[in-house]
Formats: structure tokens, C-alpha cells, sequence
């Protein structure tokens, strides 16, 4: 029996469809509405050049996205304190949401304010004028944005990791402090497997490494607790951690659910753009915990329902691609699927913040486990082996990685993951390098992914 | 045997106390002469690093790399993991000013330590230790002093002798033009021995090296630390005085690098910054506009690839800036 295909909406059909849903009752949050009041209101009109599933629960996730900056405005008029947290992707919100009066977020999403408002903020232009040029990363646009307070609000406290992180973002929080935005650093060496008779400790995720560089990130993360625990005005203990540590656990075990059922099903029932953004929420639960959950279980609940009803986003004949990194620009996850791909998995450079956290251990060890798990504070070997294992898992066909401009990473990585690919799976990958706008590059990134689908589907021809 | 460097920051008197031989990857006379297989976005320090460490892995020799920065990072896993036991990352803590930070140093000091056993070095006595740590850091503080006693690529080149062999030959007549032509400061990464045009092109332009600030320059010999009489018996001591020598852009923060410049640049009246740094390094990049607001002065960015292809434009850049700075 064949899977019906649901065609995606344009931002204009989104709003036909609005209020059609309107009239036959929808129920939505306080943030709801339609989604074209995001280009009249916030200027972002990347959404008019995207697609987008129909359903109400994309309609959710997508309002709960682009309403972030004014939740934080509103928590901060409501006394609640501000924490920006940098870099690490995934842990010092987990401590910050067990302290009441406390909202984390992180500012390093502004790199794709850009892209959603088509650089009409010139966030970009504003932070060469701050000395930090295009050779950089899109992330360069949160200077500028901390600058002119226009996007999100100036958070209270800063938090940054270093060490083993990119050279661009380290650099960029440093400007940054030199700007009078204060920083609390705090280190974060970089992985390395432990040597023969060393004490060692498994990883989130499976990898293992020393015990003496878990110890120092539980000794900084007990650091970075104390600051956050004062800036709250309570005292920390491992009772709130292990709260903390328990509330993640339950949105990482809602999204581990989404992306089983979407990846492995035989036909994708969630489009590869809202899987991103989706997964995004576990970092920092994109300024609201409950609601998160909230968001996850309704995206969730259609996918099962869309499954069970042999409802698909994509063509049967879909090339199943593993994709690494997330994209400048969002329309590339669009490109994909109009392209004839699929989404079959994932690593958009936080696993770490989607692997469950251990619960059988003391809470800052095992937060401690779990940030050293980060994809991008090891060598892009080990990413590579977890890429390999769950492309193989997920039946991929393909493997593409997403370059970041001007990232220090994507300079090598890109190489070591693709080879390890070729080696261990014999499948076809490339490297594209997307802009926060890449409507110019579409003919040359159409070359690159349209050859990379062409190839995954001939050798399914070739195969006995 | 001997092990190469890959930066000023690895202690090379603990490789020599463990009767091996240390050499600053960074100073091999090869360096910047290599035809290099580039890709895009790597930094061309840390390819040339590269390309000189898989050539002295292949004749047996050690590398040993560094965690502060991305590219060399990412650059030790594609050397490191072919060359087996015999490379080594030494893992610098970014941070400083925690209790973590310091323990992760000594930990890495003690890994670094077995590292040299696994080679075969053996540390010596107690008295040899001793000597051959007093004498690196006597040869440090002479170069240190000879900063005004000599020409910019004088200095730069005595500097690149002592990381490659551990001499510094300084005694020779001062071949610096006293104190004449405009002060300035080079500041920012490695200055290979290939790019030391650079400095004769400022002097030829009619300024004067006041402080070689780059990461093969002066601030590569660390700071004058007081460690008073013999640190050799006490591992702790001695992982203290390497540690606290450190001073670097990549640092966070990186106070201690502008409190280092800041004390040069005020005592020898330097006018003007020259940045320099290499394609793709972000972390030299970023602090153009920081280091013109901390010092107030006039700041002119060169890069390794206009050193490279466009030598003529490049001496046309620096006079340019010189006749300014007069």
C-alpha cells in the first residue's frame, strides 16, 4: 500500500490553512497565531522563501521558536534573571532551569538571525564594524546583537566554556568581554582516550576517556553551579541538580523518541527543517522547559499518527541522507527534500545535549560525563564513528556534511568523517559549505547534493 | 632522539632533563619552505606544522602538539594518530585562574612526563636537573635583556636558535641602530624564520622592533618569573614555573597577554602595533580592534599570505604606516 504524500506550505498557504484551522477550532498556547505575523512583526523574512509542514504541532514549534526573544523579555519584566549561556551547547542550562528565577538561553543562536531576517538587521556588517569580519563564523552576528540590545535581551551573567572549543567562538566571546559584556570561563579540555593503566570513565554516547578530565569539568561545572546558585539567590546542592538532571532527562527522552520514529520509519513523517529545529529545543528548551515538552509531545504525537496512517513528508523513493552539522541557512534543509532526499539522521553539533544524562551517579559527575560527550571537544574521529554507527543504523544512503563559513572546525572535520564513511559504510558524501542566505550558492549546492542523491540512487540499482 | 615542538608553551628543559632532545618545530630552518597540500580554511602555520612533523615522525623523531588552538588541535589528529607512541597532545588549559586549570596542567605535566619515559628519556639526578633548569632560564633572562642590543632579525633569529637548540649566542657586538627610528610593536602569532623580512622591512621603513611580541618572539621566552634558588627537586614547583610562564592570546581571558604588552609597550614609548597572523587564524584576527582600543594607537594588520605573494605590497604597506607613525 503506498504512503499519501502531504505536500509542504508556503508562509501564504500557511495562512489559508490558519484560518481554517482557526475556524474549526484549533487550541492554541499564549504564543500562538499566525505564522506570517513573524515577517510584519520581526522582519524575518527568510519565512517566506521556506516550506513548512502543515500540521498544528509544526504550527506550535515553529511560534514557540520565533517568540523566544520576547519570552525572555517577558520573564526579565517579571524578575526572573538572565543567564547566557556560551559554546557547550547543552549543559549550563540544564543547572540553570533547577533554580527558580533563573531562564537560560543561548546567545549563540543569533547566528541564525541573519539568515531568518535575510540580513536585514546587518547584524553581520555590525559586527565587522566591531572587528570581527566575514572570515569568521555566522556566530559573529551575537556580538552586534549584544551591542545593540535589539534581539534578545542583555542577559545578567555570562557563561562561557574554553579550551576545546572552536577558535572562532572563543574568540568572538573574548571580543566580547572586551566590549564590557563580563565572562565567567570555565575550561573545558579537550577528549582524549585514556592512555594504558590511566583510571578511565565511559561517556554518554559511549566513548570513553580519562577520569582526571571528567574531574576537572565536575570541578568547573561545580564552579559555574555556585555562580548560577548565587545570581539565584539559594544555595547549591546536588538535591537541585539531581532535579535538574531529571527534567532534562524527560525532554532528551521525548526528542530520542521523535527521532527514532521519524528516522527510522520507512517514510519520514516530520520534514527534515522542523527535525532541526525540533532537536535544537534540547539545548536549552528554547527559553521554557514545560512548554518544550509540551511542543515535543504534539510534533511527536503527529508523527505517530501520520506513521499509523501511512502519511509521509518526502517520496517513497527518497534518498535516506545522514546529515552533520546544522545549516547557515534553513532553506537548505527545504533544498534537500525538493531535491529528492530525506533526513534519516542526525548530528547537528550537540549529541552530547540528546544523549540521556546517567542518573545513577552523583549530579555533577554525570553532567560532567555528559559535556565532555560533545561532539566538538574530541578529535572529529571520534564524531565519525558515531556518524558512521547511526547512519548504519538508520539504513543512510548518503552522507552530507554541512561546512559552517569561516568555522576553524569545518576546515578538517568534514574529510575525517566522510572518509571514515567511505571506509566503514561505502556510502557517498560531500561537503557544502552554507551560507546564512545561500540562494546565490542554490546552482552550486544544487550540483553538489543533486550528484550526491543521483549517486546514492544508482548504486541502489547496482545492488543484487 | 629528538622530539619537536609544536609550541614555545612546552616546557623543552623537561625534554632535555629527560636526556632527549627538544626542538621548536616552529624554528626548523625547513619551515615555510615546504609545498604544502592546502585546504580551505586550514591555517597555513598549522598545515606547515603539520607537513614538518609527518616528516620528522617518518625519520623517527617525536612530535608533540598543543590544545590551544582549533587548527593544531584538528591538525594533531590527522598527524598524532599515525605516528602512534611517539606523539603526543599536550592538553594547555585555556583558563588560568581556577584551581581546575592548574590541575589539569599538572596532570597533563605528569602525562607529558610518562610520555618522555615511553621515548626511552630518563630523568637525571636531582644536581643535573638543577643545572640544566638554571641554565635555560639564565639563557631566557640574556636573550630577554638583549631585546635593545640588537637587530629585529637579530633577536628574532637568536630567539628561533635557542627554541631550535637551546643556545643563544648574544655576547656578539649590537648590531642595532640604537634608538633611532619609530618604536613599534610586533604583535601576534608564530614569525617563522622565513617571514623575518618582515622585521627588516620596518627597520628598513624606519621604525625599530621595540617589542617582538609574537609567539616566536620575546614573549616566547615567558616571563621573569621570581622563583628564587633551585626548583629542580620539586615537580610541583617546577610544573608551577611552566605553567605561570605562559602567556597567549588564546588564553581566557587573555588579561595576562595585554598586562604583558601593556608594561613594554608603556617602558620603550612604542607608537604603533603591527599584527600579524597567519590565514585562518581567528584567534590573532579577533583582537585587532580589541588591541587598538586597549593601547590607543595606530594598528596595521599584515597576514602571512600577503608576506608570501605580495612581499613589494606588503614593504609598501609597512612605510606607509611608519611615515604615519613619524
Amino acid at each position: 500500500m503506498k504512503h499519501c504524500l502531504l505536500k509542504p506550505l508556503s508562509l501564504d498557504a500557511w495562512d489559508d490553512r490558519y484560518r481554517e484551522l482557526v475556524s474549526s477550532g484549533l487550541m492554541e498556547p499564549f504564543y500562538g497565531g499566525p505564522l506570517s505575523r513573524h515577517v510584519t512583526a520581526s522582519g524575518d523574512h527568510r519565512l517566506e522563501r521556506l516550506r513548512f509542514d502543515s500540521s498544528p504541532a509544526a504550527l506550535r514549534l515553529w511560534n514557540f521558536l520565533l517568540t523566544e526573544n520576547e519570552r525572555l523579555r517577558k520573564a526579565r519584566a517579571t524578575g526572573d534573571r538572565l543567564v547566557g549561556a556560551m559554546k557547550d551547547l547543552g549543559t549550563v542550562p540544564v543547572m540553570a532551569y533547577a533554580l527558580e528565577g533563573l531562564r537560560a538561553f543561548y546567545p549563540d543562536g543569533t547566528w541564525w538571525t541573519p539568515c531568518l531576517m535575510e540580513e536585514t538587521d546587518c547584524l553581520l556588517p555590525k559586527a565587522e564594524a566591531l572587528g570581527i569580519d566575514a572570515s569568521f563564523c555566522p556566530v559573529r552576528a551575537m556580538l552586534a546583537a549584544f551591542q545593540d540590545g535589539g534581539h534578545f535581551p542583555r542577559p545578567d551573567f555570562l557563561v562561557c566554556s574554553a579550551g576545546a572549543v572552536c577558535d572562532d567562538f572563543s574568540a568572538i566571546a573574548q571580543r566580547l568581554e572586551k566590549l564590557g559584556f563580563p565572562v565567567l570561563w570555565w575550561e573545558m579540555p579537550r577528549r582524549r582516550a585514556p592512555e594504558p593503566g590511566e583510571a578511565q570513565v565511559v561517556l554518554p554516547g559511549g566513548m570513553v576517556t580519562a577520569r582526571e578530565l571528567v574531574d576537572c569539568v565536575r570541578e568547573e561545572l561545580a564552579r559555574v553551579g555556585e555562580a548560577l546558585a548565587e545570581l539565584a539567590g539559594q544555595a547549591p546542592s546536588d538535591a537541585i541538580w539531581n532535579k535538574a538532571v531529571r527534567a532534562a532527562n524527560q525532554v532528551r527522552g521525548l526528542l530520542a523518541e521523535l527521532r527514532r520514529t521519524v528516522y527510522h520509519a520507512p517514510v519520514a513523517p516530520v520534514p527534515a527543517l522542523e527535525m532541526l529545529i525540533a532537536e535544537m529545543l534540547a539545548i536549552h528548551y528554547c527559553s521554557d522547559r514545560e512548554e518544550t515538552m509540551a511542543v515535543l509531545t504534539d510534533i511527536l504525537d503527529e508523527a505517530r499518527r501520520r506513521l499509523s496512517t501511512r502519511i509521509g513528508v518526502v517520496a517513497e523513493n527518497a534518498v535516506r541522507v545522514f546529515w552533520v552539522n546544522p545549516v547557515a541557512d534553513l532553506r537548505a534543509m527545504n533544498l534537500l527534500e525538493e531535491w529528492g532526499g530525506c533526513l534519516c539522521g542526525s548530528d547537528f553539533m550537540f549529541t552530547h545535549a540528546l544523549d540521556p544524562i546517567p542518573e545513577d551517579m552523583p549530579p555533577l559527575e554525570a553532567l560532567a560525563r555528559t559535556a565532555l560527550a560533545d561532539p566538538m571537544v574530541g578529535p572529529a574521529a571520534d564524531r565519525a564513528a558515531r556518524v558512521v554507527r547511526e547512519a548504519r543504523a538508520a539504513k543512510a544512503e548518503a552522507v552530507v556534511v554541512a561546512r559552517i563559513p569561516g568555522a576553524s572546525h569545518s576546515a578538517t572535520e568534514g574529510r575525517v568523517i566522510l572518509e571514515a564513511v567511505r571506509h566503514a559504510l561505502g556510502l557517498p558524501g560531500v561537503e557544502v559549505e552554507i551560507a546564512p542566505v545561500c540562494d546565490a550558492m542554490q546552482p552550486t549546492l544544487a550540483g553538489r547534493l543533486q550528484a550526491l542523491l543521483e549517486t546514492a540512487r544508482a548504486r541502489r540499482v547496482k545492488k543484487p | 632522539m629528538e622530539v619537536y615542538l609544536a609550541s614555545p608553551w612546552i616546557p623543552r628543559e623537561w625534554v632535555e632533563v629527560h636526556g632527549l632532545v627538544p626542538r621548536g618545530l616552529f624554528s626548523a630552518p625547513a619551515f615555510g619552505t615546504l609545498t604544502l597540500r592546502m585546504a580551505e580554511g586550514i591555517c597555513s602555520f598549522a598545515q606547515q606544522s603539520l607537513e614538518l612533523a609527518r616528516m620528522h615522525g617518518a625519520q623517527g623523531n617525536a612530535v608533540v602538539f598543543v590544545s590551544s588552538c582549533d587548527q593544531m588541535r584538528r591538525g594533531f589528529d590527522l598527524v598524532g594518530v599515525p605516528q602512534g607512541t611517539r606523539a603526543f597532545l599536550f592538553n594547555l588549559p585555556a583558563t588560568w585562574q581556577s584551581g581546575a586549570a592548574w590541575r589539569l596542567f599538572r596532570a597533563e605535566f605528569d602525562r607529558f612526563t610518562r610520555f618522555l619515559e615511553r621515548l626511552g628519556g630518563c630523568r637525571q639526578s636531582d644536581e643535573s636537573v638543577a643545572a640544566i633548569i638554571d641554565s635555560a632560564r639564565d639563557t631566557r633572562t640574556r636573550l630577554r635583556s638583549s631585546w635593545n642590543k640588537l637587530s629585529a632579525r637579530g633577536f628574532a633569529e637568536c630567539i628561533a636558535r635557542f627554541h631550535w637548540d637551546g643556545r643563544a649566542i648574544v655576547e656578539r657586538a649590537s648590531d642595532a641602530d640604537g634608538d633611532t627610528g619609530v618604536p613599534v610593536a610586533v604583535v601576534g602569532g608564530p614569525l617563522t624564520q622565513a617571514q623575518l623580512g618582515i622585521l627588516d622591512a620596518i627597520e628598513l621603513a624606519g621604525g625599530r622592533v621595540a617589542v617582538n611580541a609574537t609567539e616566536t618572539g620575546e614573549r616566547s621566552l615567558g616571563l621573569e618569573t621570581p622563583v628564587p634558588g633551585r626548583v629542580a627537586g620539586n615537580i610541583d614547583c617546577l610544573a608551577q614555573f611552566f605553567f605561570w610562564r605562559i602567556i597567549d592570546v588564546w588564553q581566557r581571558p587573555n588579561t595576562r597577554l595585554y598586562a604583558w604588552l601593556r608594561e613594554r609597550i608603556e617602558e620603550r614609548n612604542v607608537r604603533g602595533i603591527v599584527l600579524w597572523h597567519h590565514v585562518a587564524c581567528d584567534l590573532w584576527r579577533a583582537e585587532a580592534a580589541s588591541l587598538r582600543e586597549a593601547f590607543n594607537l595606530p594598528i596595521l594588520t599584515l597576514d602571512s599570505e600577503q608576506a608570501r605573494s605580495d612581499h613589494l605590497r606588503l614593504v609598501h604597506r609597512i612605510a606607509a604606516f611608519m611615515e604615519i607613525l613619524r
